[in-house]
């Protein structure tokens, strides 16, 4: 099922993951949006920010909850290409945590500072020359490039870490679905699996414990709200 | 008109925005392959691009060896090089019989983020530190050399300009090659 696809039924509680999934990945690509723009003033870097934040909150809250009551309990699974389902799936929310770090150091980050460091990168085996000659060009690389060009260098390199953080997190998710939840499917029990999605939603450690389900409902077309509102029902 | 190297650079910017859009029409009304020949055009015309900015003169600041700008202008160019070679890579390996299922479609337009993006970082440099001697007679120059086929690199031109810029290119060719396309 593709994110933008349009669920008809949830067969069980945890399919409401697909909903979550669905409305996650809408969120990133307004955010992608967003960055998008911001050159032009169609939006601005704040916007991008705010909603990297929300972004990342939710996102960061998802894999610790899913380490915790979902794959936590589960037993492994050996894919016939050798690749272990659980092992994969804690490897890939360990590589989502260290590209949200990574985005909100880009996205604080001096703009000037980024261009030399990116000048630097761009070599791998005489580095030290390079760095020895640069110290005495990159006051005039700076002025050369100016200010306004340097920012929007800035602002694409941005944009390039959004975009490839927003491939990652599909690729998760997909993962996710074809090959955790079914190993869910066939070990967890009706309750359990009402459980672990209520944990997803319901954040019971925050003032404010539907901040979750309300992101999600407000952001899914009737249809799929009234799914999610059924599901939600149950929850004790 | 102005100096070539700015027509130049401001269609193969705008080339890869079209080429983004046409990776998501592939399998509506687009074919893979005609992303591919998109990706091989802009690489020909890219290829143009820095033979025509390796010929502009690197201006002098004080304190710094023109060495040093040159090393730089080339290891730009060199990452805009790698780029490519890793979008071609990618499509040769994980494209094939033309379907662009979702998850490589991502991949791909990554890739070609990330050129644009290398691209553009290497044409700021350009723009900073090439200077055009003869800005008014840039483009004609360059269209008048017999090494270049004029027809098919304003046809390229044309197509992928922004429309203001394209009036513009229409214009100079109408006004310094009357009846030579």
């Amino acid at each position: 099922m593709g994110f933008h696809d349009a669920i008809k039924t949830l067969e069980s509680p945890i399919e409401a993951m697909y909903l979550m999934h669905k409305v996650f990945m809408g969120h990133s690509d307004h955010t992608l949006d967003l960055a998008s723009k911001v050159e032009t003033g169609g939006s601005t870097i704040n916007d991008v920010k705010q909603s990297l934040d929300i972004w990342i909150k939710h996102l960061l809250y998802h894999v610790q909850t899913e380490d915790d009551y979902m794959t936590g309990p589960l037993k492994e699974k050996q894919l016939q290409d050798g690749r272990m389902v659980l092992k994969e799936n804690v490897g890939e929310h360990n590589d989502l945590r260290e590209m949200s770090a990574h985005l909100f150091e880009e996205i604080g980050k001096d703009a000037r500072k980024d261009l030399m460091e990116d000048v630097l990168a761009m070599d791998d085996q005489n580095h030290e020359e390079l760095m020895n000659q640069l110290r005495t060009v990159d006051s005039v690389i700076l002025e050369a490039l100016g200010q306004k060009t340097i920012l929007r260098r800035s602002l694409r390199h941005l944009y390039r870490s959004i975009s490839d953080f927003r491939v990652v997190e599909f690729d998760h998710f997909e993962n996710e679905e074809s090959f955790v939840l079914p190993l869910v499917h066939d070990q967890m029990s009706y309750a359990e699996e009402l459980e672990c999605v209520r944990k997803l939603l319901i954040d019971d450690d925050s003032e404010n414990p539907t901040w979750i389900l309300d992101f999600v409902r407000e952001n899914l077309v009737d249809s799929d709200r009234k799914l999610l509102d059924q599901i939600s029902a149950k929850f004790q | 008109m102005y100096c070539s190297l700015k027509i130049i650079s401001d269609a193969l910017e705008f080339s890869l925005g079209n080429c983004l859009n046409e990776t998501n029409r592939v399998g509506v009304d687009q074919s893979i392959k005609s992303v591919e020949t998109q990706l091989q055009n802009w690489t020909a015309i890219f290829m143009n691009y820095s033979d025509i900015e390796s010929h502009h003169v690197i201006q002098e600041f004080q304190d710094v060896q023109i060495n040093d700008i040159s090393m730089l202008l080339e290891k730009s160019k060199h990452s805009v090089m790698e780029a490519l070679e890793e979008i071609f890579g990618f499509m040769n390996v994980e494209i094939k019989h033309g379907v662009l299922i979702p998850r490589v479609k991502n991949y791909l337009d990554s890739k070609i983020v990330d050129l644009k993006i290398k691209f553009l970082d290497f044409n700021d440099f350009v723009e900073a530190f090439r200077s055009c001697k003869e800005e008014m007679q840039c483009l004609k120059n360059i269209l008048s050399d017999p090494a270049i086929d004029i027809r098919w690199i304003s046809t390229w031109l044309l197509e992928n300009l922004p429309t203001i810029q394209k009036k513009r290119f229409q214009n100079f060719l109408d006004i310094e090659f009357p009846g030579r396309l």
